[in-house]
């Protein structure tokens, strides 16, 4: 496919953040791609409001180098008028939400009148349509981060980045700023976004980037795009691609299956045990990561596997062959 | 006036020395009206350098003084206000794609309450300060007399009524323009 060829909106080549001395975020090759969500999660102080804020060029690297479209970030660039960023806690300025919104169109001289009409499309796109005339002073926390969140759509920015978007909000509000952020998404717009919401991560990305102490660690799991097709009194069924997975019964409107890699389990034959999923591949790639090899096996869907390399070579895993993955119902965690 | 933008510099800015002199801004607020009188009574006297100018006891002279006497609350207080803004607010404004000079702008409108408690405190001062304008204005009748130095004369003549009734004016000359200034700040 094109997606392979085509260079990434932001590449990231030995990227240093430092803070009194202290190195902050340390990234020797990232790339992220146009058009999609990436998601970076990690604990606190990982690193990821720093990536952001590298990103956005809030913020000048130590060492290494970030291009935006292919251009080395600089002064004045075109990064600045194309990205909004929504920072964690919302800041709104005194006055009414309509003043708030409009304010991006404003300065770009938007006239009045399709500043307006804009401004309320964005509002009712975070669920607060005919809130223009309220005083943001009256506005409750999850309120002000959706007029925030509006006030950076507005602009329909090709890059929005989004700092913890759901993390000072109610849970009504979450269900609209992730609405709104899938919207966004849909229409074009590139997502760059921390969280430490799990859920909210694994239902919005098309991408996950792990950080741990300002690096980045290869992922851990399976995010499987997919549907709820049933559930009954033992299973929930979910469809991912042409596999349908038998999860533990539980009703919700799921659109994503989490699998840890680690609870894969890879046979040559199928395997008469207590695990309700089983699904026949063939193995397409096998590669090293921290002392373990990651093995994906492509089984309608690719579903990746961490082993040992002892494993791997009992089970004679290699590139073409065809194997069996079991995991159980329990492993698959809907989001 | 020209406290505020400047006042907006200093706040946003860093630079080196920048403590040392919100330090020494802060103390010139105490500066005693006399004795700015007679800074700028020696600079404009006829002797001094400003001499040729002919601004002794002039309307312009009081308003030299009393501009002296204004700018360091405003730009002191202006500036500890706007310090007191988050400081995410230049940085969202930034990514929102403000330029620098929208960005003051910004600052400013989001910190009148405070600006405008510069403006009152500035004015204040001035209103109701006799020193400078005596020594700068000379208290010369239709010309330089002002309020303060009317008072002044009234009581040294022994015209306690006259005097009383010129302070109850300016009490409510100062009152009055606080009080249209709040109301202007809160249907804003």
């Amino acid at each position: 496919m094109s997606e392979a060829l085509r260079a990434p909106l932001f590449s990231l080549t030995g990227v240093r953040a430092v803070f009194d001395g202290v190195t902050v975020v340390s990234i020797d090759e990232l790339g992220l791609e146009e058009g999609r969500i990436t998601v970076l999660v990690g604990e606190n102080g990982s690193g990821k409001t720093t990536l952001l804020r590298l990103l956005n060029r809030l913020i000048t690297p130590a060492a290494g180098t970030i291009a935006y479209r292919g251009h080395e970030l600089g002064a004045g660039d075109m990064i600045r008028a194309e990205s909004v960023m929504l920072h964690q806690t919302p800041l709104l300025f005194r006055g009414t939400v309509l003043q708030n919104v409009a304010f991006g169109l404003k300065i770009r001289g938007v006239p009045r009148e399709e500043r307006n009409r804009r401004s309320a499309d964005a509002l009712s796109g975070v669920g607060l349509a005919g809130l223009e005339r309220r005083r943001v002073s009256t506005l409750s926390g999850g309120e002000r981060q959706r007029v925030a969140l509006a006030r950076a759509l507005v602009l329909a920015p090709k890059t929005l980045f989004l700092d913890e978007p759901t993390a000072s909000v109610d849970p009504d509000s979450r269900v609209f700023v992730e609405g709104a952020i899938h919207g966004a998404s849909t229409s074009g717009t590139t997502v760059i976004m921390s969280t430490h919401s799990m859920e909210l991560a694994y239902r919005l990305c098309d991408r996950l980037v792990r950080l741990e102490a300002g690096r980045i660690i290869a992922p851990r799991e399976n995010i499987l795009k997919g549907a709820v097709e049933g559930t009954d009194e033992l299973f929930t069924y979910f469809r991912t691609g042409g596999v349908l997975f038998r999860c533990p019964a539980r009703e919700g409107n799921f659109v994503v299956g989490v699998l840890s890699m680690d609870e894969l389990i890879l046979s040559r034959e199928p395997l008469q045990s207590s695990a309700r999923n089983q699904v026949m591949g063939k193995v397409t790639l096998i590669e090293p990561v921290d002392h373990l090899l990651r093995v994906t096996v492509d089984c309608g869907i690719a579903l990746q596997a961490l082993v040992t390399p002892a494993a791997a070579r009992e089970l004679g895993v290699e590139t073409g062959s065809e194997c069996v993955v079991t995991f159980k119902a329990s492993a698959v965690r809907l989001f | 006036m020209p406290g505020i933008p400047l006042a907006v510099l200093i706040a946003l800015t860093r630079f080196p020395g920048r403590r040392a002199l919100l330090a020494v801004l802060s103390s010139l607020m105490a500066l005693p009206t006399v004795v700015v009188g007679l800074l700028v009574y020696s600079l404009i006297s006829r002797a001094g350098p400003l001499g040729p100018l002919g601004l002794l006891f002039t309307p312009r002279a009081v308003i030299i003084g009393q501009a002296i006497l204004a700018f360091p609350i405003v730009l002191s207080m202006t500036a500890s206000s706007l310090s007191s803004l988050p400081p995410l607010f230049p940085e969202v404004l930034t990514t929102l794609g403000a330029s620098r000079r929208r960005i003051l702008w910004m600052s400013v409108r989001e910190a009148r309450g405070a600006v405008l408690s510069a403006s009152l405190a500035a004015f204040g001062r001035v209103v109701g300060e006799v020193g400078a304008a005596m020594m700068l204005g000379g208290n010369i009748r239709l010309y330089t007399r002002t309020i303060t130095t009317a008072i002044a004369l009234e009581t040294s003549k022994g015209e306690f009524e006259q005097g009383l009734a010129l302070g109850i004016i300016l009490m409510v000359l100062a009152l009055g323009v606080n009080a249209l200034l709040h109301w202007v700040v809160k249907h804003e």
